[in-house]
């Protein structure tokens, strides 16, 4: 884990999204690395240890849940906080995040200033459990 | 003549006296015997019926008594010997009298032991003895008196005769002194002559003044004496008269005693016809028993009757009346009646030298022993009638025992053809019911129409041989128009004068075969529609048709390229009830033709039982319906795979776009990436909103796919619906301000309620915008949000076109759209209001609308408040 508290991990296999959320994060003060698909998010944060993962569900190969499975299964990654973002609106698909392990959620389509907002909340509560 | 008439006078007065002496002797000892009499009779009565009313001659009796034995010891003073039997018959008297007080007080106290007092005669005893003494007594008074009779009858009519030819004579005497005598005799003669007048119109109470002239004096003394003569005279004939009315009040009696006979014969015959007009044994035992105990005057009795069925075995004990029938012998045998019985009276009931039963009377008291017989022959004669009754429904019963425990159907027919007896086995096999079938002719009934001359001539031939059994095969129809094929045992029997024809008729078509085939159908159809859409529904097939067609194994076979058969066992049912090895027999029931079907069911029997062919077909199509269902099973999940499948890519394909597409416009927007010009945002804002309503398009899109799946979800949470509802007009403003429309919101506080926030505001945002769309310009919406009752009510009203009736009950449809709203081309696509009502209804609520076309609508949304805010 970084000592500073202010790298984010984003991975979407939206390119255009990808971009929208650095941007946002980037603008608001915070270290973004990007990964396009689940593998990659997954290979960044076992080599970067971020503060937090902002993982798209739906991605090719692995996917949201799968990504959150496996850092919580790593002993290493197993306290980065996670925020899942769907585009599924059923109850099923939140549950089935937060058995995954995710610490929160963002229903598509999303305001870039919400995402930024719970991503700020989190990790506030991470420092002061520290 | 005077002296003549005047001493036959005296000596009839003498005679007279006497006879009245003797009367006054008969009469009071008479008495005496009468009281006696009542006594006895009386208490009597009262032991054997209970009945008070026999103890008021009883109790006058007793008071009377002592009176009449005064004045029989005063009527015979003057004659020692009656005297002496009056004095005995007195001492005989009383003592019975103080004998009857005893009695009487045991009786009230202890009646059984009164009656049996009473039964060894004792009392009785000493009536007969006071009767004997006054038989006497009267005896020899009557000697008497019929010489005085006599006697007196005689001196009676010469005085009478004389008397009369002296009342003749008196007025050609008096007009012999009036000739004599002249003026001064003249007024005490005319005196006399009034009263000589006086008397003969019969006052013998005139007496003449005797004064005057001397002769004149002296035969006013003689009319006098004379006249005095005459009352006594008549008098007499008075007493006479009295002695005869006596005599009529005697024959009265008899005449009364012979009423009494004939009501006792009237009685009698009323009790044989009572038993006579009772045949059912039930009812005729009681009445017997009844009857003969009342009879008799018994304390209570038993009525012992033969067996109806099997009269060797003697008679058994049947009915009892206040006697425990525990303490009674079963069985009437000798030695039972030896050690039961010393204190009865045993009636045998026997007609024609058959005994039919026995009446034991307990203590009896009437020892008219003929009358009981009497009455104990005539009830034999009942008894007999109801026992040959009885015999005979039991024969009946047997029979149609036997014929209803048959394995054959059982139905007979008259001469002319038409059914008589029709049994249970009968309808089953026909489907008639006995009501329906009786009376029908049987071949018009259950023969095909050619088929029936054949068993006409059958029927006539059978009825012109007489005894003979015959066997033949017929096809027949069943009620239900199937056709069958029975085989039919006829015989002709005489019965009375008349022919019928019995006939045994059993099925030998495949009907139960049928039947099988028909349950097992049944089975599978009922299976099939219990069945829950989501839950495999192999297990329940297996289990019902094995169960109907008692196979007590199944299993379903699927096709398994992998396994070493090609198949694997997907589900297996065994009976319950079934513990045993392996089963030598099976049937298969394939589920399609080809080779990728759903495989193969496969029972087990117990026995090898051939399938015929009704079943097989049965089994085949029941094969094709399950492979169907399980075919449509499968399409309807794979549907809903699908379906599932289309929502999640359309939400994710729809939404990740726009999420992009919104993202960056607010991005520029908000000129993080440079500052923006006027005329730009003014374009940009265009994009921005047409891209929210797109976003909110799709939401609903997946809204309505949700309720449609049954998987929509509300997020609820307390809230309060006040603030729901003013946040979401709040909202609306700018939309209403830009139609030109005034929006007016009226709330009052709401209880809390549990609800999901965000779909509440979709509710009242779509209501708001729908009215604002469908009211022109300076109309006016009103949002009110108040509690009624337990519910919390929303409802937004406007002031705009209206809804045609017709269209009212749709609106709420999924993609409907109001005429109005195609017309005037407003922007939708008709879920709004079908969201709605989905809304309402998950929160437990309703939707309703009031309009009228021209002046404006009324949409309402009502939600339950929940019960512990109600009472809050």
């Amino acid at each position: 884990m970084s000592d500073d508290p202010r790298t984010v991990l984003v991975a979407d296999d939206d390119e255009d999204i990808l971009q929208l959320v650095s941007f946002r994060l980037e603008r608001a003060g915070y270290t973004v690395l990007t990964a396009g698909d689940g593998q990659q998010a997954l290979a960044i944060a076992r080599e970067h240890h971020p503060d937090l993962a902002v993982l798209d569900v739906m991605m090719p190969g692995l996917n949201g849940y799968e990504v959150t499975r496996q850092l919580r299964a790593d002993a290493a990654t197993a306290q980065i906080p996670v925020i899942l973002l769907t585009a599924r609106v059923q109850e099923a698909d939140v549950s089935r995040g937060f058995e995954a392990g995710a610490d929160d959620y963002l229903r598509k389509p999303f305001s870039p200033q919400e995402l930024r907002s719970r991503v700020q909340a989190i990790l506030a509560r991470r420092s002061s459990v520290r | 003549m005077f002296a003549v008439v005047l001493s036959l006078v005296h000596d009839a007065r003498d005679a007279s006296d006497r006879l009245q002496v003797s009367n006054e002797r008969t009469s009071t000892a008479d008495r005496t015997l009468a009281l006696v009499v009542n006594l006895e009779t009386g208490l009597r009565g009262y032991v054997v019926s209970q009945d008070e009313t026999f103890l008021q001659p009883h109790t006058h009796a007793i008071a009377a008594l002592p009176g009449a034995q005064r004045d029989l010891l005063a009527a015979t003073a003057g004659d020692p010997r009656q005297t002496a039997t009056a004095r005995e018959l007195v001492d005989k008297s009383s003592a019975y009298l103080a004998w009857q007080r005893d009695q009487r007080t045991l009786a009230e106290r202890d009646p059984e032991a009164a009656a049996e007092l009473i039964a060894t005669g004792a009392g009785k005893r000493q009536v007969d003895a006071v009767r004997a003494l006054v038989g006497e007594l009267v005896r020899r008074e009557t000697q008497d008196a019929r010489a005085e009779r006599e006697h007196l009858d005689g001196v009676t009519a010469r005085a009478i005769t004389l008397a009369t030819l002296g009342l003749l004579g008196i007025p050609l005497l008096l007009a012999a002194v009036v000739y004599a005598s002249a003026t001064r005799v003249s007024h005490p003669l005319q005196r006399l002559a009034r009263a000589a007048h006086r008397v003969e119109e019969g006052d013998l109470e005139v007496r003449v003044q005797a004064a005057g002239a001397s002769e004149i004096a002296e035969l006013g003394h003689s009319f006098n004496a004379m006249a005095a003569s005459l009352a006594q005279a008549r008098e007499e004939l008075e007493v006479h008269n009295e002695e005869l009315e006596a005599q009529g009040a005697e024959l009265e009696a008899t005449v009364s005693e012979l009423e009494l006979e004939q009501a006792r014969i009237q009685t009698f015959h009323d009790v044989v016809s009572a038993f006579t007009s009772e045949v059912e044994l039930d009812r005729l035992a009681p009445l017997l028993l009844s009857k003969l105990r009342a009879a008799a005057g018994a304390r209570g009795g038993a009525l012992y009757v033969a067996d109806p069925v099997a009269p060797e075995r003697g008679l058994s004990l049947r009915e009892t009346a206040t006697l425990d029938p525990a303490t009674l012998p079963g069985r009437l045998t000798p030695e039972a009646v030896e050690t039961h019985f010393d204190r009865h009276l045993l009636l045998p009931l026997a007609s024609s030298g058959r005994p039919m039963g026995a009446v034991l009377l307990l203590d009896p008291i009437s020892n008219d022993f003929s009358t009981l017989q009497r009455m104990a022959d005539a009830a034999a004669v009942a008894l007999s009638n109801a026992l040959a009754l009885e015999s005979a429904r039991h024969a009946a019963d047997i029979n149609r025992a036997v014929l209803e425990t048959a394995h054959d159907a059982f139905v007979a027919v008259d001469a002319d053809r038409r059914i008589t007896a029709w049994t249970p086995q009968a309808e089953a096999l026909f489907g008639y019911s006995e009501w329906e079938a009786r009376g029908q002719l049987v071949d018009e009934l259950l023969l095909p129409e050619r088929w029936r001359a054949t068993y006409r001539a059958q029927h006539e031939e059978l009825l012109e041989v007489g005894m003979e059994t015959r066997r033949f095969e017929v096809p027949a129809l069943h009620r239900d128009g199937r056709r069958m094929t029975i085989e039919v045992s006829v015989s002709p029997l005489k019965v009375g004068d008349t022919w019928q024809v019995n006939g045994f008729v059993r099925d030998i078509g495949g009907r139960v075969a049928h039947e099988r085939a028909r349950e097992a159908q049944r089975a599978v159809s009922q299976a099939l529609a219990k069945a829950v859409p989501s839950e495999d529904v192999v297990p329940q097939i297996l289990e019902a048709l094995g169960r109907t067609l008692r196979w007590p194994v199944a299993v379903h076979w699927l096709p398994d390229p992998l396994a070493d058969d090609g198949r694997r066992r997907a589900t297996e049912w065994r009976d319950p009830g079934f513990e045993g090895d392996e089963l030598p027999v099976s049937v298969k029931i394939p589920l399609s033709d080809g080779p990728a079907g759903f495989g193969a069911f496969e029972f087990w029997q117990r026995r090898r039982v051939p399938i015929d062919a009704d079943l097989a077909d049965a089994l085949d199509s029941i094969g094709k319906l399950v492979a169907e269902v399980l075919e449509r099973r499968r399409a309807q999940a794979e549907a809903e795979q699908l379906k599932n499948e289309f929502f999640a890519l359309v939400s994710h394909e729809l939404r990740t776009p726009l999420t992009s597409i919104i993202g960056y416009l607010e991005l520029i927007l908000e000129e993080e990436v440079g500052a923006v010009a006027e005329d730009q945002r003014q374009f940009l804002n265009v994009i921005e909103r047409n891209a929210r309503r797109l976003q909110r398009l799709v939401g609903d899109l997946l809204f309505v796919a949700q309720v449609e799946a049954g998987t929509l979800s509300l997020d609820r949470r307390e809230l309060n619906l006040e603030s729901v509802v003013l946040d979401a007009v709040q909202a609306a403003r700018p939309r209403a301000e830009k139609a030109g429309v005034e929006l007016v919101a009226e709330t009052e506080p709401l209880p809390a309620l549990d609800g999901d926030p965000d779909r509440l505001s979709q509710v009242v945002d779509n209501l708001v915008t729908n009215a604002i769309k469908f009211t022109p310009a300076g109309g006016r919406v009103t949002v009110r949000a108040r509690r009624q009752s337990g519910s919390a009510v929303i409802s937004v009203t406007d002031t705009g076109i209206g809804i045609p009736e017709d269209e009212q009950d749709r609106l709420f449809e999924r993609f409907y759209r109001a005429r109005s709203a195609t017309d005037g081309e407003v922007q939708g696509i008709g879920l709004g209001l079908s969201i709605v009502r989905a809304i309402a209804h998950g929160h437990g609520g309703e939707v309703s609308l009031e309009s009228r076309p021209g002046s404006g609508t009324t949409f309402t949304v009502e939600l339950p408040i929940p019960i512990h805010e109600v009472t809050r």
